[in-house]
């Protein structure tokens, strides 16, 4: 099967074109399975997993054309990685790296446990994104970028803790923002902007970007931490 | 000098360098990690005469493990760290497991399975409604009847599950059981999450939870509140009289916190609280026996 695949501005996203529809993929680093149910496609020998920008936050922003700074050995600290949908692409694109995957809520960390045995470089961590003291003993210095996708009030708070203890000096930090959690009776625009404003105390914005059609009142927020 | 403690060991560290590593033990050592006060850290402790403490920034982890001798190189290390992790979330999911997990499962079986039955039920309704024509034969009549033994087996397991709800929720949770009952004490834990939280509810959520919909609708737009949610379903609310209900509902939500504060913290059952609830009903009923005057007035 010809896919065309090409590399987009992120590395490790590729995009491909198949029945002259386009969309993004990564390569699977554990060819053969499927994560949530997406497509897998063989092209030259390489198996591409196919990105939902429905079921992703951040496969919604890559494509609307978003760019993220990551490379092939970064390594990832995600906060908030669920049953490990968008975390399973972002070990595909490290494969060099490490994705420390915290999750909080025992349910969803079943099912990231069952991803993550098969991805060594992921590393699931039953935890509490605002208590960064209680995985510090797991998580190295050094992070290159943070992800970010807590539904929580105290969303810029647990970003900018998390940044000052595990983010590398150049290290890059990506906030997934759903206006409902940080403030349900206020306009989602002005909650998200409640929230850049808070965040600009410690960081550089660089992008804000909402997420609609695909996720309503949602935003992904990227920046560099401020020295 | 501090004494941290890392994934693979106890480190002691004078200005965040590394001084001295020990090992945790290759065999168990998801356990080792785990305890309160590992032996390689009072090792450690004795030795340097230091303090235990909490690490202010993370560490590099990967290069004082190398330093240490547990790994030769970063792959080596990220592969034992992979395997690790793994392993100490799988013993963290175990412990996790408590009864009141049990008893939301069920009740929210019980939900799934009462749907079904009306579904099926109105199916074989239709299904037998066809029954008496004179075409059919003894394969008919069997292909119905699979579905009929279908429905009373799903009726079967809704009476053994709601048993098994019962008596579950009588240990976890006997002031709920008590006083709600222990199908609404169920379905309040079911809501809230879990027996933790819902003890960690103030009255007035307790008295709201299930009426969420109702509730953002208030707080969004210029609606009055929700008087009551899933504890509508206590008798003490929904055979009282319009104009007592938000009063009951309130009442009740009071005890309801005691009670779920009781059963998560101690589990001793409290006999007092039915008590007092029933006073505070006598109270209400006689007080407010009459409905207000003008018939409009939500107050």
């Amino acid at each position: 099967m010809n896919l065309k695949a090409e590399e987009t501005k992120t590395t490790g996203v590729y995009q491909i074109k198949q029945h002259g529809k386009t969309s993004i993929a990564t390569r699977n680093m554990a060819p053969g399975s499927a994560v949530y149910g997406e497509r897998l496609l063989e092209d030259d020998g390489i198996e591409y997993r196919v990105w939902n920008p429905h079921r992703s936050k951040l496969g919604a922003f890559l494509t609307m054309g978003g760019a993220i700074p990551i490379s092939s050995s970064s390594n990832v600290l995600y906060l908030g990685a669920a049953t490990g949908t968008t975390a399973s692409h972002v070990s595909d694109i490290v494969h060099e790296g490490m994705v420390y995957a915290l999750e909080l809520s025992a349910e969803p960390m079943r099912k990231l446990l069952e991803v993550s045995r098969k991805r060594k470089n992921m590393v699931p961590i039953l935890g509490d994104a605002a208590r960064p003291e209680t995985y510090m003993s797991l998580v190295d210095k050094g992070i290159d970028l943070i992800y970010q996708d807590v539904a929580q009030r105290n969303q810029a708070e647990i970003a900018i803790k998390n940044a000052a203890t595990f983010l590398g000096s150049g290290g890059a930090t990506i906030i997934a923002i759903k206006a409902r959690s940080i403030d349900a009776t206020v306009a989602p625009k002005k909650a998200i902007q409640q929230e850049v404003e808070k965040l600009e105390k410690a960081f550089d914005i660089d992008r804000v970007k909402g997420l609609s059609p695909f996720h309503k009142d949602h935003a992904i927020v990227v920046g560099t931490a401020l020295q | 000098m501090q004494v941290v403690k890392a994934w693979f060991g106890a480190l002691a560290l004078e200005d965040g360098k590394l001084v001295e590593c020990e090992l945790f033990p290759g065999d168990g050592l998801v356990e080792r990690f785990l305890m309160e006060s590992t032996p390689e850290e009072q090792k450690l402790l004795d030795k340097h005469s230091a303090e235990i403490a909490q690490a202010s920034d993370a560490l590099p982890l990967c290069s004082m493990a190398m330093e240490a001798g547990l790994a030769s190189s970063e792959e080596e290390y990220q592969e034992m760290l992979h395997r690790f992790s793994a392993d100490l979330a799988e013993v963290q999911l175990k412990k996790s497991v408590s009864r009141d997990n049990l008893i939301i499962q069920a009740v929210e079986t019980l939900d799934d399975i009462n749907k079904s039955l009306n579904i099926l039920n109105e199916r074989a309704a239709h299904w037998t409604s066809l029954q008496d024509s004179e075409t059919f034969n003894e394969q008919d009549d069997d292909a119905m009847q699979k579905l009929l033994s279908t429905i009373s087996g799903l009726e079967e397991q809704k009476s053994s599950l709601e048993e098994y709800v019962k008596q579950n929720m009588e240990t976890a949770a006997p002031n709920l059981s008590n006083l709600a009952g222990v199908s609404l004490g169920a379905r309040l834990i079911s809501i809230a999450g879990s027996l933790e939280k819902l003890s960690k509810m103030p009255a007035s959520t307790i008295q709201v939870l299930g009426a969420s919909d109702a509730l953002f609708k208030h707080l969004s737009r210029n609606i009055p509140p929700p008087k009551h949610g899933a504890i509508f379903m206590h008798p003490i609310v929904h055979d009282a009289p319009w104009w007592q209900r938000g009063k009951m509902a309130r009442v009740l939500a009071s005890k309801l916190t005691i009670a779920a504060r009781i059963d998560y913290y101690s589990g001793d059952l409290r006999e007092e609280l039915a008590g007092e609830l029933e006073t505070a009903a006598e109270r209400i009923k006689k007080r407010f026996s009459k409905p207000p005057d003008r018939k409009g007035d939500t107050s």
